[in-house]
C-alpha cells in the first residue's frame, strides 16, 4: 500500500532556518495519526510545511507519491487552528466552506466555474459535519465548537485525499469536543486519511490509530498512542545543539507542557 | 424635476456618480473584508500630487492620477506584504508626502487656483466634462467586470489568508488586483466625490450593510444599493441646494447608515424577545434521531415533545403558530409548547476553554 504523505529526514522552518528536521514517517490511506508534542516543538511547523505554508528546507516528503513542491494542493485539506471564525465582513457558512473550492475554479474563465457542482460539494461537506440545516446562518453567530465544524468542512469541500488538522478541539468545551470527535469518527468510518496535531488526546482516542511525538524539532516517538512512555517522551535521547530556531525561539519550550495522554481528564 | 438633465454637465455628473455608487462600494466590502478601510484615502491622498504633475505639465490630470495611484497601490501591497515595524510608518510616509506634494505643486502651476484644488479634494458636479466620462466609463467597466470575475478569490484571500495560501491559490496576486482596482476606484471617483472623500463611498455603504446583512453576498448587494442611493441623491442634491457634491454625497451616505443602523437595532430587539430552549449537549442536525419538521426557512427539531430550533450558538423554542398561523395546519403537533415570550435564558457556554 503506498503511503498518502512519506517524510524522509525531512526539515521545515522558516527564513532557510529549520525548525523541525531529521524527521522520518509515513501516514498510509486511511489511517489517523495525531501529531504530539510542546508548545514550540516544531509540530506545527511540520504540519503547516505540509500545505506549503513553511520552507521545505532538506529531504523528502511526498503526497501520493508526488514530491512536495509539484504535489497538487487540493489532494490535502488543511483546518488551520482558528479560536473564532468572527470575520470583519458578514459571511454565511456556506460562503466560507465555499472558500474550499476556490483553488479548483479557473480564474479566468468565469463562464467556465460549475457552481451547481460547487453547491453540491459545500453542502455535502456541511452534511458531513452536521451542519448540513446551517448553510445560510451567519457564521459569527455559530458557537465555537460549531466554528471549528465550519473550519473541517471548508476543508473537505475541496475532496481531499487526507485532512491536516491543527488543534481542532483547543478551546472548545466538552460538549462541543465530543460533537467534534463524532465528526472526525464518522469521517474515519469513511477511510478519510488524517494527520492531527493536538493537545488533548483524550478527547480523540477512539479516532487516533498512531501516535507521533515531536519535540525540540526532532521525533522522538513514533507508534501507538497506549504504550507511550507517561509524562511524554522526555529523557529519550536527542541533540540540543542545532535548533534554537523558527518558533522555539519565540515560544519557551515547557518541559512535558501538555502533553495529555490518558490521564483522568475527561 | 427632470429638468436638470437639461444641463449636459448635470448628465455627465449624474452619470459618472451612478458608476462610482456601484464601483466604490463593491470594491469596498474587500477592502473592509481586509480590515483596510483606510487605504482608499491614503490613495486619494497620493493621487492628487499625480493631478498635480498633470495639471503642471499641461497633460491629463486624470491619466497622471492614474498611473500615481497605481504606483502607490503596487507600493503599498509590497511594503505591507514585507510587513515589519515600520510598514505603518512607511505608508504614513507615503501619504503625506503625497498630499503635500500636490498641494505645492498645484499652487506653483500657472493654472492651479483654490477653486481648482478644491474641485479636486472634494469633488464638484461642473467638474466631469464628457471627455473624462468616456475614460471613467471604460475604467469602471473594467473595475465591475475584474472585481465581478474575481470575488471568490477575493473574498477566500481577505476571509483567510493562511487558509488561501494553504489551498494554492495566488494570495499575492489577488492582493494586488485588489489594492489596483481601488487606487482606479479613487480615480474615478475623484472628479464627483473628491480625493478626500472617496475612501467614504467605499466604506459607509458597506458599514450600513453590516449592519442588517447576514451574508457576504447579502452585505454586497445591500451596499452597492447604498452607494447607488448616495452617490446619484448628493448629485442631485448638490445641484439643488447648491453645495459641494463630495460632501453632499458622504452626508447622504451616511444619513443612510443611521437610518439602517437604528431599523436593524430595533430588528435585534424584537428578535432578541424569543424563547430560548433548556440547554443541552445534544446537538441538532440532520439524522440526530430527533423527528425534523420544517418551520418557514429553517427546520424545528421535536424533542420532548417540544420544538428546538436553532439560534446563533442555542436553541430557541418554537411553537408552530409562532410565525404564521396557517403554516403547519397539517402536521398535528397538539401537545407542542407554545412559546411564551419570555426570554428563558440558559447560560450557554460558546467555546471558553475548559
Amino acid at each position: 500500500m503506498s503511503p498518502v504523505i512519506e517524510l524522509t529526514d525531512a526539515a521545515f522552518g522558516y527564513a532557510g532556518q529549520p525548525a523541525v528536521s531529521h524527521v522520518t514517517f509515513r501516514v498510509d490511506p486511511g489511517e489517523v495519526v495525531a501529531v504530539l508534542g510542546p508548545n514550540g516543538s516544531g509540530k506545527s511547523t511540520l504540519i503547516k510545511g505540509l500545505v506549503g505554508l513553511t520552507e521545505e528546507l532538506g529531504g523528502t516528503t511526498t503526497i501520493l507519491g508526488q514530491p512536495l513542491a509539484q504535489a497538487e494542493r487540493g489532494l490535502v485539506g488543511y483546518v488551520p487552528q482558528r479560536h473564532t471564525l468572527g470575520t470583519s465582513v458578514r459571511a454565511s457558512v456556506a460562503e466560507i466552506v465555499g472558500t474550499g473550492r476556490v483553488a479548483f475554479m479557473s480564474m479566468w474563465r468565469p463562464w467556465a466555474r460549475n457552481p451547481a457542482r460547487s453547491r453540491q460539494a459545500v453542502a455535502r461537506a456541511l452534511d458531513l459535519v452536521g451542519l448540513g440545516d446551517r448553510a445560510d446562518a451567519d457564521v459569527s453567530a455559530l458557537s465555537g465548537g460549531q466554528q471549528r465544524r465550519v473550519l473541517i468542512a471548508r476543508a473537505l469541500a475541496s475532496s481531499p485525499e487526507v485532512l491536516i488538522m491543527d488543534e481542532p478541539t483547543a478551546g472548545v468545551d466538552h460538549g462541543n469536543q465530543l460533537v467534534l470527535a463524532g465528526v472526525l469518527e464518522r469521517l474515519k468510518a469513511r477511510g478519510t486519511t488524517m494527520l492531527i496535531v493536538t493537545h488533548e488526546l483524550d478527547a480523540l482516542a477512539t479516532v487516533v490509530d498512531r501516535v507521533v511525538v515531536i519535540e525540540d524539532g526532532r521525533l522522538t516517538y513514533d507508534g501507538p498512542a497506549d504504550s507511550l512512555p507517561p509524562g511524554g517522551t522526555r529523557g529519550h535521547h536527542h541533540d540540543h545543539d542545532d535548533e534554537d530556531t523558527g518558533e522555539s525561539a519565540g515560544a519557551p519550550v515547557i518541559p512535558t507542557a501538555r502533553i495529555d495522554l490518558g490521564g483522568p481528564r475527561a | 424635476m427632470l429638468e436638470i438633465l437639461d444641463y449636459a454637465f448635470m448628465r455627465n455628473a449624474l452619470l459618472a456618480a451612478l458608476l462610482i455608487g456601484v464601483a466604490a462600494p463593491l470594491v469596498g466590502i474587500f477592502m473592509v473584508q481586509r480590515r483596510l478601510s483606510l487605504i482608499g484615502d491614503g490613495l486619494g491622498h497620493v493621487a492628487l500630487a499625480g493631478v498635480a504633475v498633470g495639471i503642471l505639465t499641461s497633460s491629463s490630470p486624470v491619466l497622471t492620477a492614474l498611473l500615481t495611484a497605481v504606483a502607490a497601490a503596487v507600493a503599498i501591497e509590497f511594503t505591507r506584504a514585507r510587513g515589519g515595524p515600520t510598514s505603518d510608518l512607511a505608508l504614513a510616509l507615503m501619504f503625506y508626502g503625497g498630499i503635500a506634494l500636490g498641494v505645492v505643486l498645484i499652487g506653483i502651476s500657472p493654472e492651479g487656483t483654490p477653486a481648482n484644488l478644491t474641485a479636486y479634494l472634494f469633488g464638484s458636479i461642473t467638474a466631469t466634462t464628457t471627455g473624462d466620462l468616456y475614460v471613467f466609463l471604460a475604467l469602471t467597466l473594467v473595475v465591475l467586470l475584474v472585481t465581478w470575475a474575481l470575488r471568490p478569490w477575493l473574498f477566500a484571500a481577505a476571509q483567510d489568508e493562511e487558509y488561501a495560501r494553504a489551498a494554492g491559490m495566488p494570495v499575492t496576486a489577488v492582493n494586488l488586483i485588489l489594492s489596483i482596482l481601488t487606487a482606479v476606484t479613487v480615480v474615478v471617483s475623484m472628479r464627483v466625490v473628491g480625493l478626500l472623500l472617496i475612501s467614504a463611498l467605499m466604506v459607509i455603504p458597506n458599514a450600513a450593510a453590516q449592519a442588517i446583512a447576514r451574508s457576504f453576498r447579502g452585505a454586497m448587494t445591500f451596499a452597492v444599493g447604498l452607494g447607488l442611493i448616495s452617490a446619484v441623491g448628493g448629485v442631485i442634491t448638490s445641484f439643488y441646494a447648491e453645495t459641494p457634491s463630495g460632501g453632499t454625497i458622504v452626508l447622504l451616505a451616511l444619513a443612510l447608515f443611521v437610518v439602517v443602523s437604528v431599523i436593524a437595532a430595533w430588528q435585534r430587539r424584537r428578535d432578541a424577545a424569543h424563547a430560548r430552549a433548556e440547554r443541552h449537549d445534544h446537538e441538532h442536525g440532520p439524522g440526530c434521531g430527533h423527528e425534523a419538521i420544517r418551520h418557514k426557512d429553517h427546520m424545528d427539531y421535536l424533542h420532548d415533545g417540544h420544538r428546538h430550533a436553532a439560534h446563533g450558538g442555542h436553541y430557541d423554542e418554537h411553537a408552530p403558530d409562532e410565525h404564521a398561523p396557517d403554516e403547519h395546519a397539517g402536521d398535528g403537533h397538539a401537545g407542542d409548547e407554545h412559546a411564551t415570550g419570555a426570554h428563558a435564558r440558559g447560560a450557554h457556554a460558546r467555546g471558553a476553554g475548559s
